[in-house]
């Protein structure tokens, strides 16, 4: 199956031999030029985009969002009255993305409200935690074969209209993993709890010190992952609670481009935060272990890469 | 040691014995998490009976009396039952986490599926 980038060469010219006809002609083609591409059905991304036809562009990134297999993935936990809002600005930004809401055993009515939005709704009978709840979202969108999946926080903190951000380096094939930083985009002053700056500081700087890669914003769950890093955190080696620094350092160790892009975040509008409490406290101190523990295990990464990354590139 | 201690340890050790294998007979306790319980009671008896032993294992410890030595044992078989239900614990918790999860996309795809089928039925009546 050839790759992202690879379609990317091919769409542009076929962009701009269609673009002078109808619309109608360019999405009719798309199928034809898709099967030919790839190995899984992708079809169903494009008659879904001509259901949303205002959304449609005839420049090449406009075409590459809505063929790509794309899987907005957002985990929730007693969202209510904020996940029907999220839903439907990944929908006015990604209208042809299939979204999914992992609800991780909320008390209240979110799972209900996001369905009526018209998402996939992943329901989990017990709370299993933040990064239980996406890997779910990984194991599911691993079985369903899409190329891309982003992921965004289901309490309105990150918004919809910067996913294209995340989106872009996974469509070139620039990166494996995207990560949205609050602190790289021109927001003015960012609202932050100093024990929360003083965190991304110090783990940041781990991170940089161990694997060379600076990540100003280590705990950011806004992210995008292609199927590369699809395949490694679906492996069943994803962190339960806080999958943050110790999943960089893993996805760097394992051979996988991470890429950081600026990214606009909102305050959030309600609601309890997971790290709230005593939580930091645990959370730097989980950290720093599940980091050993990554940097122990350095072996098992090293061989990940070797069959999974430097493996087929050698055999191409 | 006293012939009364003596014999009331001797009681005590096989009470504990019994009633491990007891418990496993009605299947009230697994056979993998006894192995600890039955090691403890086996472990008892074999002080009881020969004391001298642990006399001998205070001397390499460095501990003046025998009860320290006992005191510092019971100590470490209680920490290994605490690590043993740890291990059993986290193994549990890694089985419902993957059965939630196994739960929740069966449910999602039967739905995907569904919704297929609704879809292809529509479309070959409309």
């Amino acid at each position: 199956m050839k790759s992202i980038s690879g379609i990317h060469n091919k769409l542009c010219l076929d962009a701009n031999l269609y673009q002078r006809r109808t619309q109608r002609i360019v999405l009719l083609k798309g199928p034809l030029v898709i099967s030919r591409m790839f190995t899984v059905q992708k079809k169903s991304a494009i008659i879904q985009a001509v259901k949303f036809p205002d959304s449609l562009q005839y420049r090449y990134a406009g075409i590459m969002k809505d063929i790509a297999n794309i899987l907005v993935l957002i985990p929730c936990h007693n969202e209510q009255d904020r996940i029907s809002n999220v839903i439907r600005e990944v929908r006015k930004a990604l209208p042809s993305a299939d979204v999914v809401v992992v609800d991780d055993c909320s008390s209240d009515d979110s799972a209900r409200v996001a369905s009526q939005e018209g998402a996939r709704i992943l329901s989990l009978c017990s709370n299993l935690g933040y990064g239980a709840a996406l890997e779910t979202g990984y194991l599911y969108a691993r079985k369903k074969g899409y190329e891309i999946v982003l992921q965004m926080d289901g309490d309105g903190q990150h918004q919809a209209d910067q996913l294209q951000f995340i989106l872009e380096p996974l469509s070139s094939g620039t990166a494996d993993i995207t990560i949205g930083s609050r602190y790289l985009a021109d927001t003015g002053k960012i609202s932050t709890t100093l024990t929360r700056r003083l965190g991304h500081k110090i783990f940041s700087a781990i991170v940089l010190i161990l694997s060379g890669l600076h990540i100003s914003d280590p705990t950011s769950g806004f992210q995008g992952l292609n199927r590369s890093a699809l395949a490694l955190f679906s492996s069943g080696i994803f962190p339960c609670d806080f999958p943050d620094s110790d999943i960089i350092l893993m996805a760097k160790l394992s051979g996988l481009r991470i890429k950081e892009v600026p990214a606009k975040m909102k305050e959030r509008s309600g609601g309890e935060s997971m790290h709230s409490g005593f939580m930091p406290l645990y959370y730097g101190v989980k950290m720093l272990l599940s980091i050993f523990i990554v940097l122990l295990n350095s072996h098992i990464w090293r061989s990940w890469r070797k069959q999974n990354i430097e493996g087929p590139r050698l055999s191409n | 040691m006293f012939p009364r201690q003596l014999i009331a340890s001797v009681i005590l050790s096989t009470l504990l014995l019994v009633l491990v294998i007891r418990l496993v007979q009605k299947q009230r306790l697994d056979i993998a998490y006894c192995w600890l319980w039955i090691a403890v009671a086996l472990a008892s008896l074999v002080i009881v009976i020969k004391y001298e032993w642990l006399s001998k294992m205070s001397a390499v410890i460095g501990s003046l009396t025998n009860t320290t030595t006992l005191f510092l044992l019971g100590f470490f078989a209680v920490i290994l039952m605490c690590l043993q239900f740890s291990l059993v614990i986290s193994a549990h918790r890694r089985q419902i986490k993957k059965l939630c999860q196994q739960m929740a996309i069966i449910e999602a795809m039967n739905k995907d599926d569904k919704d297929k089928d609704t879809s292809g039925k529509k479309d070959k009546h409309g």
